[in-house]
């Protein structure tokens, strides 16, 4: 088990630094000279030289990575070129709207896939499953901001229901988080559901589930504890895809719902060229990745001892 | 029904009938939409890029069947053209990945030398790890807004998602005989892989590539809509959509008309890539 966790440990450093690296990269690869192409060439010696700095792009490639590295892990994202705002503080703002976003999302996800999941698994109706084969495929492969639209114009614009657009502090954020987190979860709650229907139907050929049954366990206990429980693996070794997943719509989401997320901020950043901003939110999205994959590895281990242990 | 083997409008015949109605559901759709695409462009009196006269914000109606947007152009066919690009950037963006992807997997899964093996495993699952939307984005932030840009980013993702289905692939067929043999008789490198492994491996990846035709068309589509791919006025379903959020209270055929195409076309294609998995899941579901 310390073993297991320690070889974890040390992959999510590894892609961790992966992406450091990817962020590093992002304004190397800009064609000819970032600092140009953001000034202009009537700029003044000192304000290219002020930006080069900012940018990290002084001296030979390891060295700009050092100076870089060292910046991020002070907690020091540089400032925004556009807003001298520092991107630390920016983020600092942004993310809870993204972090709720995606939060209500998955939670609505797990809200569809449990019954659906549970019911898929155990059903011998060849029908459903069809049904539920197609629906889910037409679900998982509607574009997220053509769902976010709709709802936001029959919910929104035409029923009144719900706000449009623009944020509130909780507990009045989730009227206007309610729409984009059902946008959100209505995919990666099929997919859960399909895997979990999945590992739900090899649980149930399992022997202690026929000795439950034989042993008279109430039902409640034996759908739980003997179905359900150990079925759970690997619907959440899926959870740090689809957590990737999510903070990829939630970009695209906070656009549809002019939500105030680090999503927004970064597709700003990106039409503004603003490197640094691009840079730090980059990063923090995928530390946010990197962790998220651990902790779902690490918990799927715990739910089912058999992941990762040859049997 | 003819078999195998039989005349070719025979043998076609027995393809269709032998793939489940999903699929077949899907291709006819895919099939609709590229001729319509194809068609309705030609057909239709207005120009894509100019005003029609009729007032902006029209509703649908008979001469204009979608409405007209804020300019006061033809929505439906502004639609079928915008139809054609996407499906175009969509071809272009799956199939350039699943070559090189193909390719690359082949050589890590059928090499014996085990430093390609751990460089290309590492390289495959470190680009893997990120959420592709985030990544093309943050390279459209190097590489400035527009159409190459996207096709660039996607391809420099993308790839890794192809070479990883291809190394399974060439992983389970390195050790059969012949692939000694070749080795054997001293054949090079280049041919093993061309002539031995990659014919092998093409199938495995083109089935995959179907699915992801899916990912690559809404993540053009979705970078479009948020400003960072295809530019208005160039007639492209996301670039529509973004224009046409703005005057979704007053004028939703403008958005929705683009976004239903494309959700059309997306669940089509998605329709074809489940017809291979179908058969094990309902089987393993009796």
């Amino acid at each position: 088990m310390i073993q297991k966790l320690r070889q974890r440990s040390l992959r999510a450093l590894l892609v961790a630094w992966g992406v450091s690296l990817t962020a590093f990269a992002v304004v190397r690869l800009v064609p000819g000279d970032p600092v140009l192409t953001l000034l202009g060439d009537q700029a003044t010696p000192e304000a290219v030289a002020q930006l080069r700095r900012a940018l990290h792009l002084e001296g030979p490639l390891p060295e700009q990575y050092l100076a870089f590295l060292t910046d991020i892990l002070r907690g020091d994202l540089g400032a925004s070129i556009v807003t001298r705002q520092p991107v630390l503080t920016t983020i600092g703002q942004t993310l809870p709207v993204t972090l709720w976003l995606t939060g209500l999302g998955i939670a609505t996800a797990i809200a569809i896939a449990l019954p659906l999941g549970v019911l898929g698994g155990a059903t011998a109706s060849a029908t459903y499953l069809r049904a539920f084969r197609v629906v889910s495929s037409v679900v998982i492969a509607f574009p997220v901001f053509v769902s976010g639209l709709v709802l936001l114009l029959v919910v929104g614009v035409q029923l009144r229901w719900l706000p449009v657009a623009g944020y509130a502090a909780f507990p009045d954020n989730l009227r206007y988080l309610a729409l984009p987190a059902l946008a959100m979860g209505l995919p990666n709650g099929m997919i859960f559901a399909r895997i979990l229907q999945q590992s739900v139907r090899e649980t149930s050929r399992e022997e202690f589930v026929e000795a439950g049954i034989v042993w008279g366990l109430p039902r409640r206990e034996l759908v739980l504890n003997y179905l359900v429980r150990p079925s759970l693996a690997p619907t959440i070794g899926l959870m740090g895809y689809v957590v990737g997943a999510s903070l990829a719509s939630a970009v695209i989401l906070e656009t549809v719902f002019n939500l105030p997320g680090v999503g927004t901020f970064l597709v700003r950043g990106v039409l503004a060229r603003d490197y640094p901003v691009v840079q730090g939110t980059l990063f923090v999205f995928g530390i946010i990745v990197v962790a998220v994959h651990f902790v779902a590895d690490t918990v799927a281990a715990w739910i089912d001892p058999r992941v990762g242990s040859p049997l | 029904m003819n078999l195998p083997g039989g005349p070719l409008s025979g043998r076609l015949a027995a393809w269709w009938n032998g793939m489940p109605p999903r699929v077949r559901t899907g291709l006819v759709i895919v099939g609709c939409l590229v001729a319509l695409s194809l068609v309705i462009p030609l057909l239709s009196p207005y120009d894509p890029q100019r005003g029609t006269g009729t007032d902006p914000l029209s509703p649908p109606s008979v001469p204009h069947l979608l409405g007209t947007d804020h300019l006061g152009r033809d929505v439906f066919v502004r639609t079928f053209v915008a139809a054609r690009l996407d499906l175009l950037l969509a071809a272009v963006g799956v199939s350039l990945p699943l070559v090189v992807g193909t390719l690359v997997g082949s050589t890590i899964g059928s090499t014996r030398s085990r430093l390609v093996q751990y460089l290309g495993e590492v390289a495959i699952e470190g680009i893997n790890a990120f959420p592709t939307l985030i990544v093309v984005i943050a390279l459209i932030a190097a590489f400035g807004p527009g159409a190459n840009s996207i096709l660039v980013a996607l391809f420099l993702t993308a790839w890794a998602r192809y070479a990883k289905v291809a190394r399974g692939r060439a992983l389970t067929i390195r050790d059969i005989g012949y692939l000694h043999v070749a080795r054997g008789l001293g054949y090079r490198w280049p041919r093993i892989l061309a002539v031995h492994v990659a014919p092998n491996v093409f199938p495995t990846t083109i089935s995959y590539a179907v699915s992801d035709f899916v990912i690559v068309i809404l993540a053009i589509a979705g970078l479009s809509f948020l400003g960072a791919g295809v530019q208005p006025p160039t007639p492209e379903w996301g670039a529509m959509m973004s224009e046409g959020r703005l005057y979704l209270a007053q004028a939703w055929w403008l958005a929705l008309a683009p976004g239903i195409l494309l959700s059309i076309t997306a669940v089509a294609v998605s329709l074809i890539a489940s017809g291979r998995t179908e058969d094990a899941f309902t089987q393993s579901a009796r």
